[in-house]
């Protein structure tokens, strides 16, 4: 077992496998060694950690990504890959703060597969909108000037006429 | 919310996202939303490119010019104050086959049936060269590489666009020798291009070192790029770096200062240097192994960029337009303002505007 400290100072005792879905905290452990006790993860709350852990702790099991995997990999790969499996799915049915903040924690950490399968949840909220309503989805301000957007009406137009 | 992701993960982002009216609909929601697009995906350069026209360079590490803290004392000859940025440098590969229009449309912008229409492209506004095409099976045009077209077709209009020989580029005396500590070539390859692309993942656990290797044939470090480099920093008083590969040559320009180089047993040798009357950016063909495109920073029209072949050591500026090729072999070419009026009023008929040439 090793124990996970978060930022507000909860201690989370965490199997072994289930730690090392993150890249950044197995390397900690291979230096360190068997006597790892706590390792601090600064900047990540409590209760973010702990949805985290959730998720490492559900896919404990998974082959773990090997190093540089995405690198080369073409569109068509990507585009193959952009389901998100029911229970990912539900995991990440949070609210927009927690969502951010996985994601962060998730490239913090190195856990990739969290990381990209919070990546496509931000992507599937920005498909098929209109530049408005992703701006009411992630509270954007228009930081536009009336001339600037005025230019991108006749991007538009451009769009439209290829 | 958005804006708390770092770059890295709102490339992953982008990754995700599949058609091109979503990408503008959110590089039409702020302006950092904006250059994250513009910057970062490069499935949908050739309308980026398109866009990149009403861009505003951003000075924030999106940017896709690598700078350096410049250090006057360590270079082996003056380089100028005038260093700015380049919002096309991005444009590594070379578009293919990019906004033809439907043949549905061609009746209508042309005023011509679509079956006397073999191929229609354009170049972006001059933003990019013409790519091959893939159904052309028409080799009188040699419309086969990145870069054919512009040279290969015989018009009246293009050879008065054509710039005499090495009008450009003049002979450096200082040499430079960029040791990059790769492995393989591909990688060599796929970093380089990651470079011009500005992104710093791919940045990672890599170190390329840059020499200037004065008259005195000593060598002085420039600059160490490793995976700690930021490329934050205002343009003045640093030095603009952009990096191309080009068939089996690296183009690498710093300032004014072009420089080629081969690879042989792992290492970059340099083949040849060049003075430039004007910043530019190098953009590779992965098509055409001889000619390197040198895009002009901030260029405002037709006849700014510049064709650099390698073999024969001659310039040509590249013209931009819209083309056309009907089964009678002949070849059209359309001025800007044709262009302009067919995105005003596509709904009305258009008729020729540009003087029709016979191919040669």
């Amino acid at each position: 077992m090793v124990t996970l400290v978060s930022s507000d100072g909860v201690s989370f005792n965490v199997d072994q496998k289930v730690a090392s879905r993150s890249a950044l905290i197995k390397n900690m452990m291979e230096d360190i060694g068997e006597d790892a006790g706590e390792i601090p993860v600064p900047n990540v709350s409590s209760n973010v950690l702990k949805k985290v852990i959730e998720y490492c702790t559900y896919h404990k099991d998974d082959p773990l990504p090997q190093s540089g995997e995405d690198e080369g990999t073409s569109a068509a790969d990507k585009k193959k890959s952009t389901v998100i499996d029911d229970w990912d799915y539900n995991f990440l049915q949070v609210d927009q703060e927690m969502l951010f903040e996985i994601i962060l924690t998730a490239n913090y950490l190195d856990i990739k597969p969290l990381l990209d399968v919070g990546c496509k949840t931000v992507a599937n909220m920005i498909k098929g909108k209109t530049p408005e309503e992703i701006r009411r989805t992630f509270n954007i301000a228009n930081d536009f000037t009336p001339e600037e957007e005025a230019q991108i009406r006749r991007e538009n137009e451009w769009a439209e006429d290829r | 919310m958005l804006h708390l992701l770092p770059p890295e993960v709102l490339e992953n982002v982008l990754g995700n996202l599949e058609t091109l009216n979503d990408l503008l609909a959110l590089s039409h929601t702020c302006h950092f939303a904006r250059s994250v697009v513009l910057h970062n995906d490069q499935r949908f350069k050739p309308h980026v490119q398109h866009l990149c026209q009403y861009m505003t360079p951003v000075s924030s590490w999106h940017s896709s010019l690598l700078r350096l803290p410049r250090n006057a004392n360590n270079l082996g000859t003056p380089v100028d104050d005038t260093w700015t940025m380049s919002p096309a440098v991005f444009a590594t590969e070379p578009t293919k086959d990019l906004l033809r229009l439907p043949h549905e449309r061609l009746q209508t912008h042309f005023n011509r049936s679509p079956q006397q229409i073999t191929h229609l492209f354009h170049d972006v506004r001059h933003r990019s060269l013409y790519g091959p095409i893939p159904d052309s099976q028409d080799t009188l045009f040699e419309l086969r590489s990145g870069v054919g077209p512009v040279t290969r077709i015989n018009m009246s209009t293009m050879s008065r666009s054509k710039a005499p020989p090495h009008s450009c580029l003049h002979h450096l005396d200082t040499k430079v020798a960029i040791i990059e500590k790769f492995p393989q070539l591909n990688r060599l390859n796929h970093m380089n291009k990651r470079v011009v692309t500005g992104s710093r993942q791919h940045l990672r656990n890599v170190t390329t070192e840059v020499l200037v290797i004065d008259n005195d044939g000593e060598a002085v470090p420039l600059a160490t790029f490793t995976d700690t480099i930021s490329c934050r920093g205002e343009p003045h008083g640093s030095l603009c770096l952009s990096v191309a590969v080009c068939g089996t040559y690296v183009a690498c320009i710093v300032g004014y200062s072009l420089f080629l180089f081969t690879k042989r047993d792992d290492q970059l040798y340099l083949a040849d240097s060049y003075k430039l009357d004007a910043l530019y950016s190098p953009v590779s063909d992965s098509h055409n192994q001889e000619c390197l495109l040198l895009q002009r920073s901030r260029s405002s029209g037709p006849g700014h960029d510049i064709l650099f072949n390698i073999s024969s050591k001659t310039v040509s500026v590249v013209e931009g337009g819209i083309y056309a090729i009907s089964i009678d072999t002949n070849v059209w070419r359309f001025d800007d303002a044709f262009l302009q009026q067919c995105s005003v009023s596509p709904q009305e008929e258009m008729h020729w505007t540009s003087a029709e040439v016979m191919c040669g």
